[in-house]
């Protein structure tokens, strides 16, 4: 089984698009798996029709609450909270839940045993079936804490699926970013692809990408999308790539028409034949063999 | 006023809206008041604002948090710190306790547990600010650190260092750059914040993503909130009749226009390229004040 995640840094280079078409070429040579790892933006599903087969709720941890008829009033959780989710109004104490990140401080040093612990639900994640193979994906509820435990719940889901029925391939669309939920989708990836696009802030987000794969010691493979919107930039880009050793495994032209093909819910190398799509069929191939996938 | 510009999908142009309308309202000819306009450039894990602008940063500050360090010689392995732990930051592993830092939330949980004063808390860096000006805007972004997880800390040092500049300056205009998505970091961005701009595109990506940020914003958080449709290619009933049905106003259209992407490439202003938009990104604010003052009102 190869792992292969798709990041970016930098929000909207096209990061479904590319990995929805991936699914279909790689779904006609070779068992396939794919995870959806944008769990506060999932979106693969609008391109692959999924039909859920599965739906679990998902907790991450626990919230404090303050019983208040066996609290002293002591102020020792205001005082241990270093989240500002203990509110004090005069001497009574009340705990914020939507600043209480959960880590039970205040719980374990209450000197009356006065703070209970209520399980927080962040959202859900799914099983489901496509025309090329099982999707894992997720849905975060909006403004919840912990979209990285969701993200390693997803895709360790996933990878269980994928050793289990022996598929060749597990297909990983990422989030945006280098907090939490991208250090949680990179870990132990045997691949990542970086899309990026030549602008400004695609150069500025790709090197904090980069650094992050490097970080995690997870091999880094370039994709340059809408790749002739600036020649300049485009140097520069392929300039910091050839610097660190960063393979280009192929760059897709700038395509309006494919904003307005994405209405129609379908996987772009299924609806189109042009440079753009012509151009994906060639990178993943140039994925498989870095890959090794037979 | 706090104006959060937010979007749930990324790349559907935040930060472009964010400095065209911080620039906009700094033009010198166009300036209708003294009040300062400040560009916060919230989305700490790929800060970009300032691609735009050559800022001279005349401030900047390492945020720091407590991270556990534990002395072997000290600590009798009870665990106690590894079961306390709710991040699964620490394990007990080959006869020793391992921390790994960039799982732990800095809560002070387990220096606090353990009975043996054998774990020392250490400052360290997770991220900086970083503040400075150029023209008429005054600029504050945060970075996290590249193998640091935690980005919500960074945001709520950057919006504490915002609110002693606000103590002295009641009427002023701050524009805060959110993340993309719509987890904590957002919903960290758009806490006491008076207004969502949210920023989308027509396509069902645009849409679905547009959808989760108004539950946020506007079901969750109350705000007071409108839409800018960017790359509208005319074609834009999908986003509209989902405005129309939450009632929330369309303040600004941008044409879907490779000329206007090759601007942005160039890490170029839209006010500068083409001045027509001055005056439309001074519309947008009025829209923001007048949504913002009449929803104060309906409330």
């Amino acid at each position: 089984m190869k792992t292969v995640v798709i990041l970016s840094g930098k929000g909207g280079t096209g990061k479904t698009t590319l990995t929805s078409s991936f699914a279909v070429l790689a779904s006609k040579e070779s068992k396939l798996i794919m995870a959806d790892l944008d769990v506060d933006a999932a979106n693969l599903e609008l391109l692959i029709q999924p039909t859920i087969e599965e739906t679990h709720p998902f907790y991450s941890g626990e919230t404090a609450a303050i019983d208040q008829d066996l609290c002293i009033n002591c102020g020792l959780c205001f005082d241990v909270c270093r989240f500002d989710a203990v509110k004090r109004h005069l001497d009574l104490f009340t705990i914020d839940a939507d600043l209480c990140e959960g880590c039970l401080s205040c719980f374990y040093q209450c000197p009356v045993s006065a703070i209970k612990t209520i399980e927080r639900y962040s959202g859900d994640w799914f099983q489901s079936s496509t025309p090329y193979g099982k999707l894992f994906h997720a849905r975060l509820k909006p403004g919840a804490e912990s979209s990285g435990k969701l993200v390693s719940q997803v895709k360790s889901s996933a990878e269980y699926s994928c050793k289990d029925k022996g598929c060749d391939i597990l297909l990983m669309d990422g989030p945006s970013g280098t907090g939490c939920p991208v250090t949680a989708s990179i870990k132990g990836a045997d691949l990542a692809l970086i899309i990026s696009e030549p602008t400004k802030s695609g150069l500025h987000d790709l090197e904090r990408i980069y650094q992050v794969a490097a970080h995690f010691q997870v091999p880094a493979y370039l994709v340059l999308n809408k790749s002739d919107l600036n020649q300049q930039v485009r140097r520069e880009i392929l300039y910091f790539a050839r610097k660190n050793q960063m393979v280009l495994l192929g760059e897709v032209p700038y395509d309006e028409r494919v904003f307005a093909l994405q209405a129609d819910g379908k996987p772009l190398v299924e609806i189109e034949e042009s440079a753009a799509t012509d151009a994906i069929r060639l990178i993943w191939q140039r994925v498989k063999l870095e890959a090794g996938i037979e | 006023m706090i104006i959060t510009i937010a979007s749930g999908k990324g790349g559907t142009g935040k930060t472009s809206i964010a400095v065209n309308l911080a620039a906009a309202l700094t033009q010198p000819q166009y300036r209708s008041s003294e009040h300062p306009v400040w560009l916060a450039d919230c989305d700490v894990e790929a800060p970009n604002d300032a691609l735009f602008f050559s800022f001279e940063f005349a401030w900047e500050k390492a945020v720091k948090r407590l991270i556990p360090k534990i002395n072997q010689e000290k600590c009798n392995l009870c665990g106690r710190c590894a079961d306390v732990c709710t991040y699964n930051a620490i394990a007990l592993a080959g006869g020793k306790v391992i921390v790994f830092n960039e799982l732990c939330h800095a809560c002070g949980s387990c220096a606090a547990q353990c009975s043996l004063g054998a774990i020392s808390e250490i400052p360290e860096e997770i991220g900086m600010l970083r503040s400075g000006k150029k023209g008429g805007i005054h600029f504050l972004e945060g970075r996290l650190n590249i193998g640091f997880s935690l980005a919500t800390p960074i945001i709520r040092d950057l919006k504490k260092a915002m609110e002693r500049v606000l103590l002295n300056n009641n009427g002023a205009i701050v524009i805060r750059d959110a993340p993309p998505g719509t987890s904590c970091t957002v919903a960290e961005c758009l806490r006491g914040s008076d207004f969502a701009l949210l920023v989308t595109e027509p396509t069902p990506f645009g849409l679905h993503d547009l959808k989760l940020i108004t539950e946020l914003a506007v079901g969750e958080m109350k705000l007071p909130a409108g839409v800018v449709i960017n790359k509208s290619d005319g074609e834009d009933h999908l986003i509209a009749d989902f405005c129309a049905d939450r009632n929330l106003p369309i303040l600004m259209r941008v044409p879907m226009l490779r000329e206007i992407a090759e601007i942005y490439s160039r890490g170029e202003l839209l006010i500068e390229a083409k001045p027509e938009y001055q005056q439309r990104f001074l519309d947008l604010f009025a829209g923001v004040k007048a949504t913002a003052v009449q929803e104060r009102g309906d409330g």
